[in-house]
């Protein structure tokens, strides 16, 4: 009788151990999400190693700074600063129907070599006023030019992020987008950027030609 | 051969388009066009003449031959072939001097808004693609310090837009690309195009650059045409157009100038003039803000200032 109960124990133990090992989710509730961006389906979940460890760039600790310094939480005032799980809800509501964009701010080099899924790369120099080009990227983000007065009111709801909490670029982008007249509102950013995507394991997407 | 069947187009073509009171207005620019028309001819005779001899001299040349016509891949495109080696250049002189131009005000008031403003490069290559010439990349600049810049922006764009799905200017031509186009394809004159862009921007029926709109109101067919030419010359391998357009006027580093709009110019013109290249008219307008309130309200006799790039 004894035996028999250490047997159901030994085999109920065996049976959980492996799931419990394997099972790396979003959250208690969620495990993976799935958002349709132009007809393609995209997949956020995370690495389901739970021995896996950032290597290379992104396990550095202590870039120097100038000019990697640590970004405040609030870049500016208006503009809501998101977490993961808002920036997926992002993905999900606001870009899928085609009312916002999350952009990656960085260095064409970096985006290639890894973004966020859904995101498309706006180098923040491109929004520098100096850029004779910029114009034409207010237009593309959906602002609308009348003589020489700025109309944003069906502008795209932007979420801005580059390599993490301690790159200035996507609070530059922002300040840059601000400067040009864009309304705070329109605008969130994503203080994690690729440091915390990647440290927690999420998706990733390699653009094609990176 | 071929040479005459195109001399025969071209003299033929101003009178073929007699519409209403356009013809007044672009008949009076007709003398500084058919000179320039003439010339272009005469160097072309010219030109062939000499090649024809040499030709004959050593049967073992006919490279050298080929190397006079420019665009000889598209036959549509024939005619335009006439232009890089012989208009190009007076075209770019005729830009400042623009004495003989008229102060035609009735079509100022006709012409579009600002609003439906196109990118004069993405507007040239779009002619260019129509005409079935593979539109050149972007004509090298001598600075060189803003090309990366350029580069990260039209990738930024055409990632917006395959993502917020607005079309390309450069894939979606515009009523206007497709005017110039099938006007070049059939052989038109200058002075034809240029009545017939005045007379459909007059109409409504297309929407012009507004740094193509000259102080005068009118559409700058020169600089368009020029523009075109130059860059069909490059993308068929021949590197003439852009460099000798701009080389008189084109500003040295660190030295800003003021430039005095003459009849005829276009923010369009003034930016090839300075930096051989059309479509930075932006670098000019962002520059006078202060006096232009669209890059289409140039008037004569306003001092631009013409910043170093």
């Amino acid at each position: 009788m004894l035996r028999r109960f250490g047997l159901v124990c030994v085999f109920v133990s065996f049976a959980t151990l492996p799931a419990h090992a394997e099972s790396v989710r979003i959250t208690q509730d969620i495990e993976a999400r799935t958002i349709t961006l132009n007809g393609a389906e995209i997949v956020i979940d995370r690495i389901q190693d739970s021995e896996n460890r950032l290597e290379g760039d992104f396990a550095r600790t202590s870039r120097p700074c100038p000019p990697f310094c640590i970004t405040p939480m609030t870049v500016a005032p208006g503009v809501v600063t998101l977490g993961e799980l808002e920036v997926m809800d992002f993905l999900d509501a606001s870009v899928a129907a085609g009312e916002g964009l999350l952009l990656d701010s960085r260095l064409p080099e970096f985006f290639a070599k890894g973004t966020i899924p859904g995101a498309i790369n706006l180098p923040f120099a491109t929004l520098d006023p100096a850029n004779p080009y910029r114009d034409e990227i207010l237009k593309a983000l959906g602002a609308t030019l009348t003589g020489s007065d700025w109309d944003f009111s069906e502008a795209r709801q932007l979420a801005i992020f580059c390599n993490g909490p301690w790159c200035d670029q996507a609070p530059l982008a922002i300040r840059y987008l601000l400067q040009s007249g864009y309304p705070a509102e329109k605008l969130s950013y994503y203080r994690g950027g690729m440091q915390v995507w990647l440290q927690l394991g999420l998706s990733t997407h390699t653009p094609s030609g990176g | 051969m071929s040479a005459t069947a195109r001399v025969t187009t071209t003299l033929n073509a101003p009178p073929d388009y007699l519409g209403g009171n356009m013809f007044l207005a672009s008949s009076r620019r007709l003398p500084e066009i058919s000179m320039l028309r003439a010339l272009a001819i005469a160097s072309l005779f010219a030109g062939i003449t000499v090649a024809l001899v040499l030709f004959k001299a050593d049967p073992g040349a006919p490279p050298a031959a080929e190397g006079a016509n420019v665009t000889r891949s598209s036959a549509g495109f024939d005619n335009l072939a006439i232009t890089p080696t012989a208009a190009v250049p007076q075209v770019a002189q005729s830009v400042p001097q623009a004495g003989p131009r008229i102060q035609d005000q009735g079509h100022v008031a006709s012409l579009p808004a600002v609003a439906a403003d196109v990118d004069l490069q993405a507007m040239t290559r779009g002619v260019l693609a129509e005409l079935g010439v593979t539109p050149p990349a972007p004509p090298p600049t001598d600075t060189g310090a803003d090309d990366p810049l350029h580069a990260m922006s039209m990738a930024a764009l055409s990632g917006l837009r395959k993502m917020t799905g607005q079309p390309d200017p450069a894939q979606s031509p515009s009523a206007f690309q497709t005017l110039i186009a099938q006007a070049l394809q059939a052989g038109q004159s200058d002075a034809y195009i240029d009545a017939l862009l005045n007379e459909a921007a007059g109409s409504g029926r297309i929407t012009v650059p507004s740094a193509l709109v000259t102080a005068e109101g009118r559409v700058d067919t020169h600089v368009i045409l020029s523009t075109i030419v130059a860059q069909a010359a490059i993308a068929s391998g021949q590197d003439i157009g852009a460099a000798k357009v701009s080389s008189s006027g084109r500003i040295q580093p660190g030295q800003q100038q003021v430039y005095t709009v003459s009849a005829g110019d276009s923010l369009g013109s003034i930016a090839l003039r300075f930096y051989g290249d059309m479509s930075r008219y932006n670098t000019i307008f962002d520059a006078n803000r202060t006096v232009l309130s669209s890059p289409d309200s140039l008037r004569v006799g306003q001092r631009l200032v013409i910043p170093t790039i």
